[in-house]
C-alpha cells in the first residue's frame, strides 16, 4: 500500500511539472502585451519597452521558462504579482479559506441531500416519490449556476432583503454563494446515489438477505449502502476539484474575493505570475484529491486494496 | 409462416434503442422538448416577428406584451425573435463542442487501449496532466488566447471534454480486450487499424455516447458562463449565455432580460439530459426491467 | 405487465411537467414586479445639455448643523467598481479606484486647478531660468507616522516613480536636485510652454519618506502626508480609512480639500452595478458613482429609495471617439468612404443606446473651459446631425465595393451597445462592420497595430479640451511617428502643438484646428458619459478633485 502511494506521488510531480510547463507556454504565446496593460494607456511606445525590460519579459522563452521553474520549484517562490506588487502565495493564502469555505460547505450540502435524495428514490422505485425526486434533480443540474445565482439575488437581496447581496464578512455572506454552487452537484450525487443503489438491488447477494429474513432497512444500509458507495466516492471526488476549479463565476457574481476571482482578474489583467501560480495551485489539488479518492476507494472495497498492495506487471501479447 | 418470418426478422441497435427511448416516458417528453426547440430556432426566419437585429429605439425596455411577447431589450430588439436565432448558435456550440470533443478523445482512448504498453502509458499521463487542469480553467485560458468568436469557442469548449472521453473510452476496451472476437479477427490477418475501429469500436462506444449527450447539456452551460465572463463570441451575436451576459446590469429593473434566456437554457439542458438517461437506460442491458 | 410499465411511466412525465411548471410560475412572479415599470415608461434618462451643465452640486443648508462647525461626521461607505490593488505611490495606473484614494492619504508638491498649480506641500516655485525652476517646502511636513519630509526626501519620492517605469508624460522632467533641506531644483528639457506640461511631475507625483518607505510594505499599509491614513485593505474586499489626526498642516493655512471632515471611510469593492443600487437603498454604502442609468431614477424625488438619497448628475469629462484607418493598406484612406460613414452615424440613436451619455456635436465636450459651442455649427460638421442622404452620395463617390469594415473596441457593455448601434446604423446606408469586441488587455496591443482594424472606438480624456485631443492626435505620442488613427500630418502637428502651448491656446487657433480636422474627416466624437453621483442626503456638499474624483474628507455633512 505504502509503494503505490509513493508512486501516485512521484506521478503528481510529473503532472505538476507538466502542468507548469503547459501553462507556461499557453501564456507566453496568448495574444496582448502585459508590459503595455501595467504601464496603462496613457502610455508611450518607449514607456512600454522601458516596462518590458523592467519586468524581464524581453528576454527569450526558453531564458523565462528556466527562470520560471527554478523559482517555482527549487525555491518555492511564486514571485510577486505584477498587478498587486505582492508575494502571490501570501495573497493565495489569504483567500484559500474563503473559496475553501464555499467549496467544503457546497460539498457537504451536495452528499447529504444529495445521499438523501438518491436513497429515498432508489427505495422507492418506480413510484412517483421517484419520479418528483429526480425531476427535482433534473431541474437542479439543469439551470445554469450564476442564473440561479442572478435569480437568489434578486429575490432575497433586493426584494426580501433578508440577505447581503456582495461581499464576505459573517456566515450570512455565504449562504447564497454555498447554495448556488451546490445545486448542480446535489442533482448529480441524488442520479449517481439511485443508480448504483439500483444497480445493487438486483444483486444475489442482497437476494439472498432478504430470503435470510434480515429487515428492509438493515439491508439498505449493511449491504446495498457499502457496495453502491463506490461511483459515489468518485463524484464526491470529482464534484469537489469541480466546484472549487468553478468558483470563478460565482465568486465574480457574489463579489467574494476567493482565488476564483483572483485567477479570473489575473487573465484580464494579464498578471502572469498569478495565473500561473492559480493553474498549479489547481492542479496539485485536483491531483490531491484524486489521490484521496482512490485511497477511500482502498479503505471501502478490500479488493481494490488488494488489487494497489499487489505487483501487478501487464503483460501484452 | 408469418411468425417464423417476424421472429427471423433483423433489428438493428439503433431502431431497438430508439424504441426503448420513446417507450421511456421521461425520455419521450425529453425528445419532444428537444425537437420543438430545435425546430423552433432553426424556423428562426419563419416564426420570429422581428428580425434579428430589428432595432426599435422608442421601445427599448419594454416588458412582455402583446407585441413582443418577451419584450424588448437595451436597443428595442425583440427578445423573442433573438431567443430563437441565439438557438441557433447555442445549439451549435454546444453540439460541435462536444462531438469534436468526444472524437478527438475516442481517437486518443482507442490507440491507448489497443496499443497499450508504454504508448499508453504515455498517452494516460498526457490525459492525466491535460485534465489535472479544471476545464472551466482551460476554456477560459484557450478562449482569452484564440480570442473571440464562433469556433475559437467550439475549440475551447471542445478541449475540456476530450480527457473524459479517452478515458471512458479506453477503459471499456481494457475490459473488451481479452475476448475472443478480437482474437479471431487477429488471426485472420486483420490490420490493427480495422481492427480498432470495425470491431472493437462500435463495442465499446454506448457509454461514451451518453457520456457525450451529457456534455452537450453541460457545453451549452459552459459557453453561456464564458459569455458571462466576457469571453465567447462578437456582439451582437445573440447567443444566450452572452444575452444573459448583457442583461446582468438591468436585473433589478428589468428581470425579464434575465429570465427568458436562463429559462431557455435551463430547458433545453433539461431535455437533453432527459434524452441522455433514456439512452442510458436504454442501451444498459443490465437496466432492464 | 403492461400495466406497470405505463403507470411509473406517466407519473414521471407528469412529475417533470409539475417541475416546469413550477420554474414557469417562479419566473413569473419576479415578471409580476417589473410589469408598472416595463410599460409606458421611456428609457434611459438622457437629460440635455444645458439641464446637465446647469445642474448645480448640493450646497448646504444653512439652517442644519454641519461638519463646518468643527465636529466630524462618523463614518461613511463608498462604492468602487473594482479593486484598487496595489496602494503603493509607484504603481499608479490607470484605475479609477486608485485614483480615488491615492490622494486621500498621499499629497503631491502642487494640485492641478483650473489648470493652475496650487501649492500643497510646497509653498510656491521660482523660476531661476527657462530651464531650472526652484521650489520651496513647508518646514513642518511629517507623515502620519510622524517622518519628517525634506527635500531629500522629495528627490527619492521622483526617482522611484521614474524608476518604475510608470512616470507617464514625464517628457519635460530632466531631473531634480537638492538645493538645501527644504528646497529643491528641477531641471526641465526645455522651457515649459505648453498647458498641463507639469501636471504629472507637479500633481501626480506622490511625496512620501525615505526612511518610511524603505522599512515599510506601501502596498498594503501605505505611509503619506494626507489627511487620511489607512488602516485596514482586503483586497477584493474594502480599503478602510482614518483621519489623520497628526496632519502637518497649521490650521488657517489648510487648503480646502484636504480636510477631514468625516472620521472613518470605507471603499468597498462591489463589481456588480446591480448591486450599487441594492447596496445604497439598504444604507450599506452612501455614494455611488456606478448606479446604472434606468435606477438613477429611483433615487431622485418620487423615486422609490428617495428617501435618504439623491442624485447629481454632470457631464464627464471622457468623450467616445471614433476614428478611422489612415494607413496606406487601409481601405478608409478614402476620403470620401470616411465621410460617409461619419454621415451615416447618428449619436442620439447611439446614446440612447449607450445609456446615460450626451451625444456630441462637435469633436470635444462642454466639460472643458475650451471647448467652444461655435464648433457646433462650422462648415461639414458632420457631427451635427446623422445626413443618411449625403452618406450615401459620399459612398457613391467612394471606391467602396462592399467590403467588410472591422470596428475595434474594448469588450464592455457601453462600448458594445455603441458598437452594435453604429454597425445598424452603418448597414443603412450600405456599409457592411463586422464587430470585434476584445478584452482590454488585447484591445491595447491591437490598436497599435494598423491591420487589425479600419474603424476604431475609444475613451478620450484629458485635462482640458486640448489635452483630450492631444492623444489621438499627436504623432508623436506612441513614439512611431503616427498618431492612434495611424495619420502623420505635419499641418496637424503643427496646429495641435501651437495650441497646446501657453501663448498659442486661444479659441481661434482652437477653431481653426477643428476646422481642419473636420475638412479631413479625421475624427468623430460619439458621445460624452454622464457622471451620475449617487449619494445619501447627509451630504451636505460633494466636493470633487478637478471636477471628477470626490474627495469624501473635503465634504460637508449633515450632523442632526
Amino acid at each position: 500500500m505504502g509503494k503505490y502511494i509513493c508512486k501516485r506521488l512521484l506521478w503528481m510531480i510529473v503532472i505538476v511539472l507538466g502542468t507548469a510547463f503547459i501553462i507556461f507556454t499557453i501564456l507566453y504565446f496568448t495574444p496582448g502585451d502585459p508590459a503595455r496593460v501595467i504601464a496603462g494607456g496613457n502610455a508611450t511606445a518607449a514607456d512600454v519597452e522601458n516596462m518590458r525590460h523592467i519586468m524581464g519579459l524581453d528576454r527569450s522563452y526558453w531564458v523565462q521558462l528556466r527562470d520560471f521553474l527554478y523559482h517555482s520549484f527549487l525555491k518555492l517562490d511564486l514571485g510577486n504579482s505584477w498587478v498587486y506588487n505582492k508575494p502571490v502565495m501570501a495573497e493565495l493564502l489569504i483567500r484559500l479559506p474563503r473559496t475553501f469555505i464555499i467549496g467544503l460547505s457546497a460539498m457537504a450540502l451536495n452528499l447529504t441531500a444529495g445521499l438523501l435524495m438518491g436513497i429515498f428514490a432508489a427505495t422507492h422505485e418506480g413510484r412517483w416519490q421517484d419520479s418528483l425526486t429526480m425531476a427535482i434533480a433534473m431541474v437542479f443540474v439543469s439551470c445554469p449556476d450564476f442564473w440561479v445565482a442572478l435569480m437568489m439575488i434578486l429575490l432575497f437581496s433586493a426584494k426580501l432583503g433578508w440577505l447581503p447581496a456582495y461581499g464576505i464578512g459573517g456566515p450570512q455572506y455565504y449562504i447564497m454563494p454555498i447554495i448556488c454552487s451546490a445545486l448542480g452537484g446535489i442533482a448529480v450525487n441524488a442520479r449517481q446515489t439511485r443508480a448504483s443503489m439500483l444497480g445493487v438491488f438486483r444483486e444475489d447477494y442482497i437476494t439472498t438477505a432478504r430470503a435470510k429474513g434480515q429487515r428492509e432497512r438493515y439491508v439498505v444500509t449493511k449491504h446495498m449502502f457499502p457496495n453502491a458507495l463506490m461511483p459515489i466516492i468518485t463524484s464526491i471526488g470529482s464534484g469537489f476539484a469541480r466546484i472549487v476549479a468553478g468558483s470563478a463565476v460565482i465568486e465574480s457574481v457574489f463579489s467574494v474575493p476567493g482565488i476564483g476571482l483572483y485567477l479570473l482578474t489575473a487573465i484580464n489583467s494579464r498578471d502572469y505570475p498569478v495565473v500561473r501560480a492559480c493553474v498549479l495551485f489547481f492542479a496539485i489539488f485536483t491531483a490531491v484529491v484524486m489521490l484521496l479518492v482512490d485511497l477511500v476507494y482502498a479503505f471501502v472495497d478490500p479488493r481494490i486494496k488488494a488489487k494497489y498492495s499487489s505487483v501487478r506487471r501487464r503483460t501484452k501479447k | 409462416m408469418m411468425m417464423q418470418k417476424r421472429d427471423l426478422q433483423k433489428t438493428s441497435l439503433l431502431t431497438e434503442t430508439f424504441q426503448r427511448i420513446w417507450d421511456n416516458a421521461g425520455a419521450r417528453a425529453g425528445v419532444i422538448l428537444l425537437a420543438v426547440i430545435v425546430l423552433a430556432c432553426l424556423g428562426a426566419p419563419a416564426i420570429a416577428p422581428y428580425g434579428l437585429n430589428d432595432m426599435d429605439i422608442q421601445n427599448m425596455f419594454r416588458g412582455p406584451s402583446l407585441k413582443h411577447i418577451c419584450g424588448t431589450d437595451a436597443m428595442g430588439r425583440d427578445l423573442f425573435s433573438r431567443l430563437l436565432y441565439g438557438g441557433r448558435y447555442s445549439l451549435a456550440l454546444g453540439f460541435c463542442a462536444a462531438v469534436f470533443g468526444a472524437s478527438v478523445g475516442i481517437v486518443i482512448g482507442c490507440v491507448a487501449g489497443y496499443c497499450g504498453g508504454r504508448i499508453e502509458t504515455i498517452i494516460m499521463r498526457f490525459l492525466d496532466i491535460w485534465s489535472s487542469l479544471p476545464s472551466m480553467l482551460l476554456c477560459i485560458l484557450i478562449s482569452a488566447t484564440l480570442g473571440a468568436g464562433f469556433f475559437n469557442t467550439v475549440l475551447a469548449l471542445a478541449v475540456g471534454n476530450v480527457p473524459n472521453g479517452a478515458r471512458l473510452i479506453r477503459g471499456q476496451i481494457l475490459s473488451e480486450v481479452s475476448k475472443e472476437y478480437l482474437e479471431a479477427a487477429e488471426s485472420i490477418n486483420c490490420s490493427k487499424l480495422s481492427i480498432m475501429f470495425r470491431h472493437l469500436l462500435p463495442n465499446v462506444i454506448s457509454p461514451l455516447i451518453v457520456d457525450a449527450t451529457m456534455g452537450i447539456g453541460m457545453t451549452i452551460t459552459m459557453a453561456a458562463a464564458l459569455s458571462y465572463i466576457g469571453l465567447g463570441v462578437q456582439p451582437p451575436t445573440p447567443e444566450w449565455g452572452a444575452m444573459l451576459a448583457d442583461a446582468r446590469t438591468h436585473i433589478l429593473n428589468y428581470p425579464y432580460l434575465i429570465m427568458f434566456p436562463g429559462l431557455v437554457i435551463a430547458l433545453t439542458v433539461l431535455a437533453i439530459n432527459l434524452i441522455g438517461d433514456g439512452l442510458r437506460d436504454a442501451m444498459d442491458p443490465k437496466l432492464r426491467k | 405487465m403492461r400495466k406497470n410499465r405505463l403507470r411509473p411511466g406517466i407519473r414521471r412525465a407528469a412529475a417533470l411537467a409539475l417541475a416546469a411548471g413550477m420554474t414557469i410560475m417562479t419566473s413569473a412572479c419576479g415578471l409580476g414586479g417589473s410589469g408598472e415599470t416595463g410599460a409606458g415608461t421611456t428609457a434611459a434618462s438622457t437629460i440635455t445639455t444645458t439641464e446637465a451643465a446647469t445642474m448645480a452640486a448640493p450646497t448646504a443648508d444653512a439652517n442644519r448643523k454641519t461638519t463646518a462647525s468643527g465636529e466630524r461626521y462618523d463614518k461613511i461607505s463608498i462604492g468602487m467598481i473594482s479593486d484598487p490593488k496595489d496602494l503603493s505611490p509607484i504603481s499608479l495606473g490607470g484605475s479609477n479606484s486608485q485614483l480615488y484614494i491615492f490622494y486621500s492619504i498621499y499629497e503631491p508638491l502642487f494640485d492641478y486647478r483650473d489648470n493652475n498649480y496650487e501649492p500643497i506641500l510646497a509653498k510656491g516655485y521660482k523660476e531661476i531660468d527657462d530651464t531650472h525652476w526652484q521650489v520651496e517646502l513647508y518646514d513642518y511636513i511629517y507623515d502620519s507616522e510622524g517622518n519628517h519630509i525634506t527635500a531629500d526626501d522629495v528627490v527619492y519620492s521622483f526617482e522611484i516613480f521614474v524608476a518604475s517605469g510608470r512616470a507617464l508624460k514625464f517628457d519635460s522632467f530632466e531631473s531634480i536636485k537638492k538645493i538645501d533641506d527644504y528646497t529643491v531644483e528641477f531641471t526641465w528639457t526645455g522651457p515649459i510652454n505648453s498647458i498641463g506640461a507639469l501636471e504629472w511631475p507637479w500633481c501626480r507625483t506622490c511625496i512620501i519618506s525615505k526612511e518610511a518607505f524603505d522599512k515599510g510594505n506601501f502596498s498594503d499599509t501605505p505611509v503619506g502626508t494626507g489627511p487620511y491614513k489607512v488602516t485596514e485593505f482586503v483586497p477584493g474586499a474594502h480599503v478602510i480609512m482614518e483621519a489623520n489626526d497628526a496632519y502637518w498642516q497649521k490650521e488657517e493655512l489648510r487648503d480646502p480639500e484636504h480636510l477631514a471632515n468625516v472620521q472613518t471611510v470605507q471603499y468597498d469593492v462591489i463589481s456588480e452595478t446591480s448591486q450599487h443600487v441594492i447596496a445604497l437603498s439598504t444604507g450599506q454604502i452612501q455614494y455611488s458613482e456606478y448606479v446604472p442609468s434606468e435606477n438613477i431614477r429611483d433615487f431622485q424625488t418620487g423615486g422609490k429609495y428617495s428617501e435618504n438619497c439623491d442624485t447629481y448628475i454632470t457631464q464627464g469629462s471622457a468623450l467616445y471617439v471614433m476614428m478611422a484607418n489612415n494607413a496606406e493598406s487601409a481601405i478608409t484612406t478614402d476620403e470620401n468612404l470616411r465621410k460617409a460613414i461619419y454621415y451615416a452615424l447618428d449619436n442620439d440613436a447611439i446614446a440612447m443606446a449607450a445609456g446615460s451619455c450626451l451625444p456630441a456635436h462637435a469633436f470635444g465636450t462642454p466639460f472643458f473651459p475650451d471647448y467652444d459651442e461655435a464648433w457646433e455649427s462650422q462648415e461639414g460638421n458632420y457631427m451635427g446631425a446623422s445626413n443618411l442622404e449625403l452618406a450615401k452620395q459620399y459612398l457613391e463617390q467612394s471606391g467602396y465595393q462592399g467590403e467588410t469594415i472591422r470596428l475595434l473596441g474594448v469588450s464592455e457593455e457601453v462600448m458594445k451597445n455603441m458598437m452594435t448601434m453604429s454597425q445598424a446604423l452603418l448597414l443603412q446606408a450600405g456599409i457592411n462592420v463586422e464587430i470585434i469586441a476584445e478584452e482590454e488587455a488585447l484591445q491595447q496591443t491591437d490598436m497599435q497595430d494598423p491591420t487589425k482594424w479600419e474603424l476604431l472606438i475609444t475613451k478620450a480624456g484629458g485635462g482640458n479640451q486640448i489635452g483630450e485631443w492631444n492623444r489621438p492626435a499627436n504623432y508623436n505620442e506612441f513614439g512611431t511617428g503616427y498618431n492612434m488613427a495611424f495619420i502623420h500630418d505635419e499641418e496637424l502637428q503643427r496646429q495641435l502643438l501651437l495650441c497646446k502651448s501657453l501663448a498659442g491656446h486661444t479659441a481661434a487657433n482652437m477653431g481653426t484646428m477643428h476646422q481642419y480636422m473636420l475638412d479631413n474627416a479625421y475624427y468623430y466624437a460619439i458621445c460624452a458619459p454622464q457622471m451620475n453621483a449617487t449619494f445619501h442626503k447627509d451630504f451636505a456638499t460633494l466636493i470633487y478633485r478637478e471636477n471628477e474624483f470626490l474627495r469624501p474628507g473635503a465634504c460637508e455633512y449633515y450632523l442632526d
